[in-house]
């Protein structure tokens, strides 16, 4: 099971998102936030395995929080988000996936199948 | 780590080829300019790894990743391309990393150290396909002499039958496993001769190579294919080439240890010039580097020693003067600096009809003018 957390400005997409991940059956989703600090805080007490996350937040940017995450120990990156512009940055990043918004279950499935995979490597 | 490249431009290729031989840890197998050829090849040999470019107009990189991927789902597949627009598809087909053309090499070591990591991480058994077991590592020396160094005295005492195959071979080497057309071959080499005889020179210098390449056993290959040539170095090493990855990894000692004189020094050999130059300029500069580290770590008259050699190596380098007088300065011994200094100004000027350059000159002014 992938311990897995949100982050997404609108929280209404984060709850919808959830739902999503969980039932591909590979994920359980152990938190969220809207915001980059808070996320910051969480992540570091919840220690999850894979974050999803949107690269435009209000406060600091997705890309730069996963910097930060990463200071602490890696885990899997997931973006997930309507611009389709900064996959480059992404990869040079080594996130795992990129999805972009909205997401169809079909290429939701493939991205947990593949983070189930790599997290069995 | 074996590798298919895949790009519809030769150029591309064989840049990729080369940046790729540079960092070592991936052997280049093959190299396509059609995806169908690519995919051929593909169908009958499983690489470690395969690079592919996007084109413009037809999106023949991923049209033949999506293939790849049907043949051999897990195999890592990794984009270097000049357009950005692809990267979310990329990500759809789970490519491993995608680069940007014009290739930046740091992030290329990036790319490098995560195709490593993987394939380390999924079979660590079979993931290092070892070399093709050569019995010899033999060195070849460029620096001063051209000479094959080897441990089996059968190879080391393999003559050149003519003096013409050994400029021959040095100059394919030289190449660094490039393609050489055959008319700048017999140019270079043969320059002098009407065509037909050359010919009949080359051909009998490739022969004596490919002879010495046979009993020597290191999976060298000369190639020739289209009215070009090419030496594949198998397991040779050149001291040349351990000498600039020495510098690159700012490993000075090692650097310093394998320049024992200039690039073919003792062979006139007009197509060296250049190069001989560049590992000149390369030698002085970690020459300088190491004894400014011995001046800093205490040790003024080790990097003085050096200094003072390498000024005679090249006595109307300036800088190198510059910094022996600031180092007499250090160690205080001023009648030392400026006995230096007057000899230097009347080499110049018996031998080059001129004076020290204005900086050297202030400097002298500086250092031997205070008490």
């Amino acid at each position: 099971m992938i311990r897995a957390f949100l982050i997404d400005r609108d929280e209404r997409f984060v709850r919808q998102f959830a739902e999503q991940l969980e039932q591909t059956g590979e994920i359980v989703v152990v938190g969220h936030s809207t915001r980059g600090e808070q996320a910051l805080q969480q992540i570091q007490r919840l220690k999850p395995d894979a974050l999803f996350l949107d690269i435009h937040l209000p406060g600091m940017s997705g890309m730069e929080l996963v910097q930060r995450v990463r200071e602490n120990g890696d885990l899997f990156v997931v973006y997930v988000t309507g611009d389709k512009h900064l996959a480059i940055e992404a990869f040079s990043q080594k996130a795992t996936d990129y999805l972009l918004k909205p997401v169809d279950e079909d290429r939701l499935h493939r991205a947990a199948d593949r983070l189930r995979r790599l997290n069995n490597q | 780590m074996r590798a298919i490249l895949m790009d519809d431009e030769r150029p591309a290729l064989q840049h990729l080829e080369r940046m790729l031989k540079e960092d070592g840890r991936i052997q280049v197998e093959a190299m396509f300019t059609s995806p169908e050829a690519a995919l051929a090849h593909l169908r009958q040999n499983k690489p470690d790894i395969v690079f592919l470019d996007i084109g413009m107009p037809g999106m023949s990189g991923l049209a033949a990743a999506e293939y790849v991927q049907a043949m051999y789902p897990d195999l890592p597949i990794v984009f270097i391309t000049a357009y950005s627009e692809y990267a979310v598809e990329a990500f759809e087909l789970q490519a491993m990393d995608y680069l940007l053309k014009p290739i930046v090499p740091a992030r290329f070591r990036k790319m490098l150290d995560r195709v490593a990591a993987s394939l380390a991480r999924k079979a660590p058994m079979e993931r290092l396909q070892p070399p093709a077991p050569h019995p010899n590592q033999p060195t070849v020396h460029c620096f001063k002499q051209f000479e094959i160094v080897d441990s089996a005295p059968s190879v080391s005492n393999l003559k050149w039958r003519t003096l013409k195959s050994k400029e021959l071979f040095a100059f394919l080497l030289h190449q660094r496993e490039e393609w050489v057309a055959r008319d700048l071959l017999l140019e270079t080499i043969w320059p002098h001769y009407d065509l037909e005889r050359a010919i009949k020179h080359l051909h009998t210098s490739v022969y004596q190579i490919r002879k010495l390449l046979k009993e020597w056993q290191i999976g060298a290959v000369l190639e020739y294919n289209l009215e070009s040539y090419r030496l594949l170095r198998g397991g040779i090493r050149t001291d040349a080439e351990l000498f600039e990855t020495a510098v690159r990894n700012d490993d000075a000692d090692r650097g310093l240890r394998l320049y024992r004189g200039e690039y073919l020094a003792e062979h006139d050999f007009p197509w060296a010039v250049l190069r001989r130059e560049e590992l000149h300029r390369q030698y002085v500069r970690i020459m300088l580097q190491t004894a400014e580290r011995q001046a800093a770590a205490g040790n003024p008259q080790a990097a003085l020693q050096r200094l003072l050699a390498l000024h005679e190596a090249e006595p109307y380098e300036e800088v190198i003067c510059g910094r022996i007088l600031k180092l007499y300065k250090d160690s205080n011994d001023i009648g030392a600096l400026k006995r230096f200094y007057h000899t230097f100004a009347i080499r110049l000027q018996t031998e080059l009809n001129t004076v020290p350059q204005a900086d050297l000159a202030t400097l002298y002014e500086e250092l031997a003018g205070k008490p």
